[in-house]
């Protein structure tokens, strides 16, 4: 007899510091549970394929596409998303670059771009632009071309190395 | 554009049919002609309720309208300094199963004539209905398949005389005052000093340093124009609130390319005031007024002059007001930064805030503004109709509103043991007319090369034998990433405005021409690299590899 699949399981997560117990049929997405239960749309669907990095959120630190990761995969996890990242009034200097550089166009690809953003400049705070570029092409953006992209990732690295980190802390959560 | 074609398709009464419209993701113009709309109002009417409808993105690629491949036949004459003295064009276009085509010819006519002087044109243009997906409207409207055709022939003829393609470029480019093929007189052309510019950025007279290994350089140069269709009427509210604060109601899209920011931005400079104070009412059918749509890059000159004239229509109101409250003629009042100054009275300013009186539900005879009440300037901007050309010789003194430029030089790479082509600098130069956002037309030149400098080299639809795409998907459709352009100080973009008479400060539109130029540049560069003339685009790996093998097996003619 073949092992018959849960209808749901019990998944913990982390997301943007909230703590949620939910109860999810395995067969979904990380993507579908953070904009269709929690209801955080600003993680984008976009190829649904892991192709153009528009659903790129945060899991425990690393940029993931949250299209192709199974909730199970997340379970026990910390998922920040681009609502955990800054407010309109307190923004990450990321999100605060994006806008001064006029890196964002349609804003479509913007959410997934500011992520992998940040994951880079965690994990690399004084990344090159070569290695701005390495990091951001798993991003599809079809409007600005990137290199407002690119400029606005190499501002806010220079501010963030600048600031004492503390005062980065926008939006609660994300550091 | 939505709302008539929801009521007739679906014989709907125009009240019961309102249409807002959300931020959207850039589409280029493939969402022009309503595709999706007309699925989710079915889906509404059959289970009367709220519907979503998505197209998921292999739906996209498979039914969705886009681009269409042109194939462009031309032969042109010129004297040996190099005067072009006659082009005869045949367009042979694949416009798919669509139905409802509204290609008659003119728009890809109009790209082959509108950047050079030609005394002397005859152009036969087809379109061609076939198995393929429908096509519909894509940034340039034919104009960047065409002109490669037409830059290349000029890179040919260029070769043949022994003169530069930058020479001989700027020697046939039409200038202001002239009159184009069809007889109208170029109001605003700024194509020369495009040219002048892109070639300065790159060194584009210094040959390419060549280092050792199997990768060859060369430089490249191009130009290109486009036509704005005139595509009717556009209006805009203006509302001065008694408070001083301004609201503007417009009806055109926005999906990214600044449209709000430079409608903000207009009002801002009429009533001297900051941008960020100006808020932005959008594409609602029951509030906001009349716009046609926005295509062929003419949101900023359509809608923007019809904001101009609302503000206009709301500061006459003000001077009126003011007029009367200090009893002098309006036209000795000017509104700026939320003031009436006045001339000729004791009194020389008054807050706009202080010309509406207080509200009070008794008092009768209350004549002039009231608080509470805005005041509402109204815009109507209907650009000066076509006309259409004459049967004999295909003159007219007016086909469209206005032409956009821009020129690119490139500098690649020609892989010769791949055929792998890398753009490793480049400048595009556009002429807008007036950049009213300077930073957003950067920002349009740099997406447009982008998008344009990997159609040319790589993107491609596939299909089967039935006309199916077989390629539809991120993953087999390769959109450019970051690693396909150049780094930030290896591209320039330039802004080069000649003012457009009749354009709000002088601003026509930008944002479709700058695609134009970057295939030819990128193909006269790829000769200039390994001395191969690629005809077709995309000039991928797989085809100049092959071009490179013809070349040493003595096939073509360097």
């Amino acid at each position: 007899m073949p092992e018959e699949h849960p209808a749901t399981i019990e998944v913990r997560l982390e997301v943007n510091g909230t703590p949620h117990t939910l109860m999810v049929d395995p067969a979904r997405t990380l993507l579908e549970v953070i904009r269709e239960d929690l209801g955080l749309t600003g993680t984008k669907p976009g190829c649904d394929d892991a192709n153009c990095g528009v659903c790129t959120v945060l899991l425990d630190g690393a940029a993931v596409k949250s299209c192709v990761l199974l909730i199970g995969q997340a379970n026990g996890k910390s998922v920040t998303t681009i609502e955990g990242l800054g407010t309109a009034e307190n923004p990450h200097p990321i999100q605060q670059a994006f806008v001064d550089h006029f890196a964002i166009q349609c804003g479509y690809c913007t959410p997934g771009m500011i992520l992998t953003a940040k994951a880079i400049l965690d994990e690399h705070p004084q990344a090159t632009e070569e290695e701005i570029r390495e990091g951001l092409h798993g991003n599809l953006c079809r409007c600005t071309g990137y290199f407002k992209i690119v400029e606005a990732i190499e501002a806010a690295r220079d501010q963030m190395l600048t600031t004492p980190k503390r005062s980065l802390a926008a939006g609660g959560h994300a550091q | 554009l939505v709302k008539p074609l929801i009521c007739s398709l679906f014989k709907l009464p125009e009240s019961k049919v309102r249409i807002q419209q959300p931020y959207q993701g850039g589409s280029f113009g493939n969402r022009l002609f309503a595709c999706v709309e007309p699925m989710a109002v079915l889906m509404a009417l059959k289970t009367k309720s709220a519907v979503e409808f998505t197209f998921s993105r292999s739906e996209m690629y498979k039914s969705g309208p886009s681009n269409w491949p042109i194939t462009t036949y031309i032969k042109m004459g010129a004297k040996k300094d190099g005067t072009i003295v006659a082009q005869q064009i045949r367009i042979l276009e694949d416009s798919g199963a669509t139905l409802n085509s509204q290609r008659d010819g003119r728009t890809n006519a109009s790209a082959a004539i509108c950047v050079y002087d030609v005394p002397n044109v005859s152009i036969d243009s087809y379109s061609v209905n076939t198995n393929t997906p429908p096509v519909g409207s894509y940034r340039g409207l034919g104009a960047p398949q065409v002109e490669f055709g037409v830059e290349l022939q000029v890179d040919l003829l260029a070769r043949k005389l022994g003169i530069s393609p930058l020479e001989i470029r700027l020697k046939n480019v039409l200038k202001r005052g002239e009159k184009n093929a069809y007889g109208e007189v170029v109001t605003s052309i700024g194509a020369a000093k495009c040219l002048k510019a892109v070639s300065e950025a790159i060194e584009y007279g210094q040959p390419s340093t060549q280092e050792p290994g199997p990768w060859r350089k060369g430089k490249g140069i191009a130009l290109g124009g486009k036509q704005n269709t005139p595509l009717g009427r556009s209006e805009a509210d203006v509302l001065v609130h008694s408070d001083g604060s301004i609201e503007a109601l417009i009806s055109c899209d926005e999906q990214g390319m600044g449209a709000e920011t430079a409608m903000a931005q207009i009002v801002a400079e009429q009533f001297g005031i900051s941008a960020n104070a100006v808020r932005i009412v959008r594409s609602d059918t029951n509030i906001t007024p009349y716009d046609n749509w926005s295509a062929s890059s003419r949101t900023t000159y359509n809608t923007g002059n019809a904001v101009l004239l609302a503000c206009r229509d709301a500061i006459r109101q003000l001077c009126e007001a003011a007029g009367r409250e200090v009893g002098i003629a309006p036209h000795l009042v000017e509104i700026k930064g939320g003031k009436a100054l006045i001339t000729g009275s004791h009194i020389t300013e008054l807050p706009v805030s202080k010309l509406f009186k207080p509200f009070s539900p008794f008092a009768q005879q209350q004549w002039g503004l009231q608080k509470g009440t805005p005041v509402r300037g109204h815009g109507v901007f209907c650009p000066a109709p076509a006309v259409p050309w004459k049967e004999e010789d295909g003159l007219t003194p007016r086909m469209w509103n206005w032409y956009q430029y821009s020129a690119t030089a490139v500098e690649v790479a020609v892989n010769i043991e791949t055929g792998e082509v890398k753009v490793v600098r480049g400048a595009t130069a556009a002429d807008m007319g007036f950049p009213i956002n300077p930073k957003m037309c950067e920002a349009q030149i740099e997406g447009g090369f982008s998008m344009a400098s990997s159609y040319a080299r790589n993107e491609e639809y596939l299909y089967d034998k039935d006309g199916r795409i077989i390629n539809g998907s991120f993953q087999d459709y390769r959109v450019p990433t970051v690693l396909d352009t150049p780094l930030r100080a290896n591209f320039k973009s330039l802004l080069v405005p000649d003012k457009l008479p009749d354009g709000p400060y002088g601003a026509k539109g930008m944002a479709e021409c700058n695609t134009v130029p970057v295939g030819p540049a990128i193909a006269s560069a790829i000769y200039d690299a390994v001395g191969i003339s690629p005809t077709i685009m995309p000039m991928s790996a797989e085809r100049i590899l092959q071009l490179l093998k013809d070349k040493e097996m003595g096939k073509q003619d360097a």
